[in-house]
């Protein structure tokens, strides 16, 4: 057993500084109880066995917890559409709070709220123990948002500290609707572990959609925790883009609780370098008549490393689930590796679920077919990646939103 | 009545399971648990030679400091490894039997009941049979004739003694002797198992098959089958196995080996009977076994084929290391666990080779109460260039109280590989049963005829002679699981 003692004090400085109720207190002091108890996660635990997080997080023996860095968002950065934003610089929120009628945003001070089941996973229970910044979005019933939501996470270079954790809570009351963007930019040069904790509601005959893009990161470990809950009749769309991403574990948990609901969550993962992105995407299946779809795809150059763990969860009394995953990986250099795991468990026999997964390099018919044509070699290997990514692109429901990750892909190419 | 069609008929009259009965003879019973004198024990038993012995002892020694691994779906109560007897073997064979007719009558009884064609008089479709009792082989047939074309095919004790050379060449060379606990556990105490050696060139000219029986109570069967093929040499090898009932679980813990030399081709298939427990789910084999096939030589083939109806509890992953270049490796699968049976299967194929091939399929069929989870690796290494693998695996369920689970682990880091892997689960459809019933079939025939449809691609890749049998045997395993 490793000694955590550095952590263990860094813990005792952070509870002491930072204020807070007892009820808070004592679900702080558990969680780290419960984090030290398993330590940091091990490659033999099945749910970690492929994760990059294993040996990086190893980097970590003291976690420097101080509000420090830029309190600002660089101009060049912000969307320049009509949006409602929420800023986090350096682990900081800076809000801007909507007048609008309908829509509440604003710091998350009920941090006790996600009490729920921390379970078993040491880095939750250790975001569990720290957070101490988050928002909170409320859409109010029947409410349909015209302008989307932007949330900026920025890393600049004068970040200070090495740890920083958030839990942001978005909840959509009956019948609402709204977008919501997540951009993710990384500029720091520190090596510093980011945890985030977002739980999302969606009461009956909600729908929302959620892109989030996350670009460059170089020397960050991050953990990002996704658990959305779906009543009746909702819908969630979720779309990532990892461009770049080290040392990264992008884990969902989604629940089908109602009746008629469903989950279309799509990725890509565009890697290159040394770069290491796992994404961990697990869908419960509770309640009957319920959908599912993964979609994710990774282009893989230089020596990346991309993994995705997906999994279909149907619960016996889940009949006429309709659950469809795959995942398709290029590999377009001699040293990247890609790991798969496409699980099923399955306990209601009138369901219909499949996955698939398949990697494999570009196919050189295509590649023909188009240099026959006149297209140049590096071109035409570029309109197939593209292609192939794009596919996920085109599932965006959004236009505006389809057009930038469009632009992301093919500026992308540009600057090769 | 061929003897398959016999074995399926008294299977059908007895309803639950036909191989149920117990033999009747003395046995000899090492003194109860794990211990470095049986071990020196069952090496006497076996008058082998003092390598084998310290081998055994090696094994023991490293079988101190493991712990049985826990990562499997099927969990099961702790299995008290000091409470069962690592040999037991009927007292008449303790003088080897010098002809076939030397063997006790009532040992012949249970095989001739169990439908295996023991006497060579009765010469069925040229099968060559190595049958285990308990800890020891009883006989093999055919010997002569195999022995003209230079086949080796006798038990592994008999092997220690007469190829000592090949054994120790081979022996643990696929599975390394401490790989994981049951692979160590068996190196240590094995009693009993086939070994098969095929010289360069020769087309092995009949099926060879091997019948395993756990008689005795409170034993575990700890078998060890080695079969090594030779360069450019072919063999089919079957087998089946079967156990009496009894309410307390028993234990069976063998290792088998595969040896593929340059364009060699193995087929292993086999026939899994084991006893399941009752419908409570009391009793019954707990089948830990772990089979591993090395492809050597350039151009070699294994081909896995198996067909898993018994057993508590099946845990078992039949793989291929693919090292040469352009060699294959593939597994056919069907698993069927009806009432409290669990199953925790599949395979893994490593890649190491350039141009190496492999294919995958299983099907998992899950009725009752049982479990069915199907567990494979496909692993493309970086220097296996122009490495494939196809997987399907395909899962049904009858009923809802079931489950089935796929959990495939897909490790590729050779960009000119390719690899496919699709998986569904599905139940049997009120239409396919309504068009059945409305030809006049009844509800269970009609869904013994929808789930060989079902297996047809893994149940094709069986030997004629198991076809018949493992169709019936589909059929039977599901009785009771509808209407």
């Amino acid at each position: 057993m490793e000694n955590y003692n550095e952590i263990k004090i860094n813990f005792e400085k952070f509870i002491t500084t930072f204020k807070t109720d007892v009820n808070d207190l004592e679900f702080r002091k558990k969680s780290f109880a419960n984090f030290i108890s398993k330590g940091f996660p091990v490659s033999r635990d099945e749910n970690w066995k492929y994760s990059p997080l294993v040996q990086d997080l190893k980097k970590f023996s003291q976690l420097n917890y101080k509000k420090s860095g830029a309190n600002i968002l660089p101009n060049a950065l912000m969307e320049n559409f009509e949006h409602y934003s929420i800023i986090f610089a350096d682990g900081v929120l800076i809000l801007t709070d909507s007048n609008d009628a309908g829509l509440v945003i604003k710091k998350n001070n009920s941090f006790l709220k996600s009490v729920k089941k921390a379970g078993e996973n040491p880095i939750l229970n250790l975001n569990n123990a720290f957070a101490d910044q988050g928002y909170l979005i409320e859409v109010s019933s029947n409410i349909s948002l015209t302008k989307p939501i932007v949330i900026y996470n920025y890393y600049s270079k004068n970040f200070l500290s090495n740890f920083c954790s958030s839990k942001n809570f978005i909840l959509l009351n009956e019948k609402s609707n709204v977008v919501v963007y997540e951009k993710t930019i990384y500029d720091s040069s520190i090596e510093y572990l980011i945890t985030s904790n977002t739980e999302i509601f969606l009461a009956k005959g909600s729908k929302l959609k959620k892109y989030d893009l996350n670009c460059n990161n170089k020397h960050s470990t991050i953990f990002n925790f996704v658990k959305a809950n779906l009543d009746e009749n909702s819908e969630l769309e979720y779309f990532t883009f990892s461009e770049n991403i080290n040392s990264c574990r992008d884990e969902s948990i989604i629940n089908l609780n109602g009746k008629n609901c469903f989950a279309d969550v799509n990725a890509i993962q565009l890697l290159s370098n040394n770069c290491d992105h796992e994404i961990k995407l697990q869908i419960n299946h509770n309640e009957e008549h319920t959908r599912s779809s993964q979609f994710v795809k990774s282009a893989l150059y230089d020596s990346a490393n991309a993994i995705f763990q997906g999994k279909i969860f149907v619960d016996s009394k889940a009949q006429k689930t309709d659950g469809y995953q795959l995942s398709k990986a290029l590999l377009l250099s001699d040293n990247v590796k890609f790991f798969a795991k496409p699980e099923l468990e399955i306990y209601a026999d009138d369901v219909k679920c499949s996955h698939g997964s398949s990697s494999g390099s570009v196919d050189e018919e295509s590649i023909f077919y188009l240099r026959s044509r006149g297209i140049s070699k590096e071109d035409a290997k570029m309109m197939m990646i593209n292609g192939f990514l794009g596919e996920v692109i085109e599932k965006i429901t959004e236009d505006k939103f389809k057009n930038i990750f469009f632009k992301k892909l093919s500026h992308n190419y540009n600057d090769d | 009545m061929s003897n398959g069609q016999e074995f399926i008929k008294n299977y059908k009259q007895g309803s639950d399971y036909a191989h149920g009965f117990v033999t009747d003879i003395e046995t000899i019973d090492v003194p109860k648990g794990l211990s470095k004198e049986v071990v020196h024990f069952i090496s006497k038993q076996k008058k082998e030679p003092q390598w084998m012995l310290n081998w055994r002892l090696k094994a023991f020694d490293r079988l101190q400091s493991m712990k049985e691994p826990d990562w499997q779906k099927p969990k099961y109560p702790k299995i008290n490894y000091q409470d069962l007897y690592y040999y037991s073997a009927p007292k008449s064979l303790t003088d080897q039997p010098k002809s076939l007719d030397d063997i006790d009558p009532e040992i012949r009884k249970t095989y001739e009941k169990l439908g295996i064609p023991l006497l060579e008089q009765k010469k069925l479709a040229g099968i060559a049979v190595d049958a285990v009792f308990d800890s020891v082989s009883v006989a093999t047939t055919f010997k002569d004739k195999l022995n003209e074309i230079g086949v080796i095919f006798c038990s592994i004790s008999e092997a220690t003694r007469e190829h000592p050379e090949l054994v120790q060449k081979y022996l643990g060379s696929v599975i390394p002797m401490s790989d994981h606990f049951f692979a160590t556990l068996n190196s240590a105490v094995f009693t009993d198992g086939s070994f098969v050696y095929i010289p360069p060139g020769v087309r092995c000219p009949m099926e060879l098959s091997t019948y395993f029986r756990i008689n005795a109570s409170n034993t575990g069967q700890f078998e060890r089958t080695l079969i090594i093929a030779d360069k450019g040499s072919y063999v089919s090898y079957l087998e089946g196995c079967t156990a009496p009932m009894r309410d307390e679980n028993q234990l069976h813990a063998a290792n088998v080996e595969l040896v593929a030399l340059d364009d060699a081709e193995i087929k292993y298939s086999t026939v899994q009977n084991w006893y399941p427990g009752d419908k409570e789910g009391n009793g019954g084999i707990y089948n830990f076994v772990t089979k591993r096939g090395a492809c050597r030589g350039k151009n070699s083939k294994i081909s896995w084929t198996q067909v898993e109806t018994g057993s508590a509890i099946t845990w078992k992953y039949p793989s291929c290391i693919l090292q040469g270049d352009n060699s294959q490796g593939e597994f056919y699968s069907v698993a069927i666990t009806n009432n409290y049976q669990k199953a925790d299967t599949g395979t893994k194929m490593i890649h190491l080779g350039k141009n190496t091939r492999s294919k995958i399929i299983s099907k998992g069929i899950s009725a009752g109460h049982a479990d069915n989870t199907y567990r494979g690796l496909v692993s493309i290494h970086p220097k296996a260039t122009g490495a494939k693998n196809y997987t399907q695996c395909d899962s049904l369920l009858v009923g809802n109280k079931c489950g089935a689970h796929t959990i495939p682990y897909i490790e590729n880091k050779n960009s000119t590989s390719e690899i496919e892997h699709e998986a569904t689960t599905s139940k049997i459809s009120d239409d396919q049963l309504f068009y059945c019933r409305q030809r006049g079939l009844n509800q269970e025939e009609s869904v013994s005829l929808i789930v060989n449809g079902f297996c047809k691609e893994v149940l094709q890749q069986l030997p004629m002679e198991f076809a018949v049998e493992a169709q019936k045997l589909v059929g039977i395993s599901l009785e009771g699981s509808v209407g």
